[in-house]
């Protein structure tokens, strides 16, 4: 039998991990995370998910037309950044703020740098910080549990329904820890269901998609400063669990902080990164005026990152190999 | 972990379990049926009258030379003659089969490069008039094998033409080289990491024993004060335990690179591991046993390509067209490779020879296509290397318009296992840039 055969390179085989499975991995987590959301809320989160994935698309788009790249139909990655920019916000942000949130997610933090793989800073994070310093009031003012209007913006929830306003004004939340499993409170879109975000959270790192030790250093130092210095008059445990349960913390340990991309590449260096990026965001939450300022802590964190992968390489390597040269891990 | 380890202690450390990485199997069924002889096959065919003209390829390795050929084109062999005279140290080549050598010339044989082969028209049971085992009781000068030393040993397995089926070394030689280095603990290696290979797995599963007993042999000729058995799968494990109780075995579960995951674990604590393949350790044992060389090996013909996969025992030297054939290849099949599934070599020529080297031929009905991406940063090559090299580092500083070669750690210790491009998501050749990186560190070249 006569065969026509090609003349291929190895490796013969297909990947069964690669960057696009990875990407759909989170991709598959961020979806399920908005399951809650939308039995709480009606369509309006779905919307609103839809503007900011739009808005990152068309300036992915613009960008590269303006600087004639290539443009692909296939990126992914600027479905995570839309979706994490949608998770952070409010259920009943205006729709033309999550869209500026992506846009500037696109065009300042991700698409001068090269794109997925060059990036150094997180672009949702860059993209709630802009809409966070331009206008934290909308940012911070979360809807009460209900359907809520598709235009208008939805009645404000009562501080006393906020656990993490409650937490700013130095005092106890009334919902017990308990309760806030289910994120059926009034918080960002994606960072409420605590329970939700654990199953992500052992998916990806089950995966590994997700470096564990990311999500350990980060929660472990969040719930140390929480239980040695809590913002109410309370007991330390209550108090480590309140801050870990409130705001997106949990969201952006999981989900942010272990952006492959933007985080250390040494194990030693990635835990301390995630201890790093909690005790940022710890010590923000006591000084700072901001209800959340994880995307704060997160970039923070970011720019750290280079210089710790740099200290794990000189303890790894005995300070053999580096001698003072400068070291560009990105 | 590593099961059946009694006696290996400290093999638990943590360090090492997370190196390599796993690559998804995709062995079919019929592999675990059996080892099918080719020749059997053939004879029962012939007795039925079905006969075809066949010719063989059989590699003259050490014979570029002529004054090292005892052929020439017209001649004729017998089975088991010796071809070669490649002197001394070097494995003699003997023939297969009996039939008229045609032509001498070289060949550019897969992973292997360019290697001088004998064209063999089969012919004639009726001159050599009789079945293989007829032909194994005109055994060459044995020995009893107890009473056999390391010369002995070594120059039998020259006589019988043994190479290790890894790597194509000559079993002398491998044996000096362990000598030389001090291996502590030999083992017998039938790892198959790859996805589709189980042509040592099936021979392990098999020939037990006489794998066992030729392990034993290489050991005495290497001075290693123990050896094991290394088998993939814990099926393959389950039945070597059955039936071979003496020597230890081990069983890698599907690691890739096995041999390196394995050495490494050894190294820690028992000592310097050496390996060699478990085709030779059956070859050297039958050659001690009965005399005759190591002329046939056994190769996994496997993949979507064709329909009737299976572990086929062949002459060295049938083409690959035959194998294939044997197992029903499809004619949509758009590659055929030889080797592992990660650095294999494709084949466009299928008239070329099977050699002690091949261990498995994959025909795929389409190559898989691998996008490539800009690093993440995810750090898995680092993990899975088994030699300390960080090919994220070597990349990043590879990729600059000035080299600090400072920075280009540990890389001249890579053993092109090619685990770092395997486990890489977005599908970076990294294994070619550590190459690189190393000959650059060589050549001192920084600009």
């Amino acid at each position: 039998m006569k065969l026509a055969l090609s003349d291929g390179r190895a490796p013969f085989y297909k990947k069964e991990q690669t960057v696009a499975t990875m990407m759909d991995d989170t991709i598959f987590c961020l979806l399920a995370l908005l399951i809650l959301p939308v039995v709480f809320y009606g369509v309006r989160p779905l919307i609103t998910v839809l503007v900011s994935c739009m808005s990152c698309f068309l300036a992915m788009v613009a960008f590269r037309l303006i600087h004639r790249r290539n443009i692909s139909l296939s990126e992914r990655s600027l479905l995570v950044t839309g979706l994490t920019i949608a998770m952070l916000l409010p259920a009943d942000i205006p729709y033309w703020m999550a869209a500026l949130a992506g846009a500037f997610a696109m065009f300042a933090a991700k698409e001068p740098f090269g794109s997925t793989g060059r990036n150094p800073f997180n672009p949702a994070a860059a993209g709630i910080a802009f809409l966070t310093v331009l206008w934290p009031e909308e940012v911070s003012r979360f809807p009460a549990v209900g359907p809520l209007p598709l235009w208008e913006r939805g009645a404000e929830a009562a501080s006393s329904q906020t656990p993490a306003l409650s937490l700013l004004q130095g005092l106890k939340p009334i919902l017990e820890p308990a309760e806030m499993l289910w994120g059926n409170y009034a918080g960002p879109l994606g960072g409420t269901a605590a329970l939700v975000i654990a199953g992500c959270c052992l998916f990806l790192c089950f995966r590994r998609t997700a470096r564990w030790e990311i999500t350990a250093g980060f929660l472990l130092s969040s719930a140390l400063i929480g239980a040695f210095w809590p913002r109410f008059l309370g007991s330390a445990a209550s108090s480590a669990a309140y801050e870990l349960l409130s705001g997106s913390l949990l969201f952006g340990a999981v989900f942010m902080a272990t952006d492959p991309v933007t985080s250390p590449k040494m194990p030693v260096a990635r835990f301390v990164y995630g201890m790093l990026g909690g005790a940022l965001l710890l010590c923000m939450r006591h000084v700072g005026q901001y209800q959340e300022p994880l995307c704060f802590a997160i970039l923070l964190s970011n720019g750290a990152a280079p210089l710790l992968d740099r200290l794990a390489l000189r303890i790894r390597t005995r300070g053999g190999i580096f001698r003072g040269k400068a070291f560009h891990a990105e | 972990m590593l099961r059946g380890l009694h006696g290996f202690h400290g093999l638990h450390s943590p360090y090492a379990l997370s190196r390599g990485i796993r690559l998804e199997k995709h062995r079919s069924r019929s592999l675990k049926k059996g080892i099918r002889d080719i020749e059997a096959e053939k004879q029962k065919e012939n007795a039925k009258g079905k006969k075809k003209p066949e010719f063989l390829l059989i590699p003259l390795y050490g014979a570029e030379e002529s004054s090292a050929r005892l052929i020439h084109p017209g001649d004729r062999v017998e089975k088991y003659q010796v071809l070669t005279a490649p002197g001394a140290g070097a494995p003699e080549v003997c023939s297969p089969m009996a039939g008229i050598v045609e032509d001498i010339r070289p060949l550019q044989v897969p992973l292997e490069g360019s290697v001088l082969c004998a064209r063999l028209r089969v012919s004639g049971e009726k001159q050599d008039g009789d079945s293989p085992q007829n032909g194994k009781k005109k055994s060459r000068g044995k020995k009893k094998e107890t009473s056999l030393d390391r010369a002995d040993i070594l120059r039998m397995a020259e006589k019988a033409g043994i190479r290790d089926e890894f790597d194509g070394t000559p079993l002398p030689l491998l044996a000096e080289r362990f000598r030389s280095s001090g291996v502590k603990v030999l083992v017998g290696c039938g790892l198959d990491d790859d996805p589709y290979g189980d042509s040592s797995g099936a021979v392990l599963r098999e020939c037990a024993r006489e794998a066992a007993e030729g392990l034993r042999l290489f050991a005495l000729a290497c001075g290693a004060q123990r050896s094991m058995l290394a088998a993939t799968s814990f099926y393959t494990w389950r039945r070597v335990v059955a039936s071979e109780k003496e020597t230890p075995v081990v069983s890698m579960g599907g690691r890739t690179p096995a041999r390196g995951v394995l050495a490494g674990k050894l190294r820690r604590s028992v000592g310097k591991a050496g390996f060699v393949g478990i085709q030779a350790c059956v070859a050297l044992y039958r050659a001690a046993r009965e005399g005759i060389p190591q002329t046939e090996t056994v190769v996994t013909v496997s993949g979507d390509g064709v329909w009737k996969p299976g572990n086929l025992r062949v002459p060295v030297g049938t083409p690959i067209e035959v194998l294939l054939n044997r197992c029903g290849v499809l004619p949509d099949t758009k590659l055929v490779y030889i080797g592992p599934a990660i650095a294999g070599e494709a084949v466009t020529d299928l008239t070329l020879p099977v050699t002690q080297r091949t261990r498995c031929i994959t025909a795929l009905k389409q190559q898989p296509i691998n996008k490539t991406y800009a690093c993440i940063g995810c750090g898995r090559c680092a993990r899975v290397c088994m030699r300390g090299i960080l090919p994220w580092l070597v990349h990043d500083v590879i990729n600059r318009d000035t080299v600090d070669p400072l920075m280009l750690w540990n890389v001249e210790r890579c053993t092109s296992c090619h685990s770092c491009s395997a486990a890489c998501p977005a599908g970076i050749d990294l294994a070619a840039e550590v190459a690189r990186a190393a000959a650059i560190r060589r050549s001192g070249d920084f600009e």
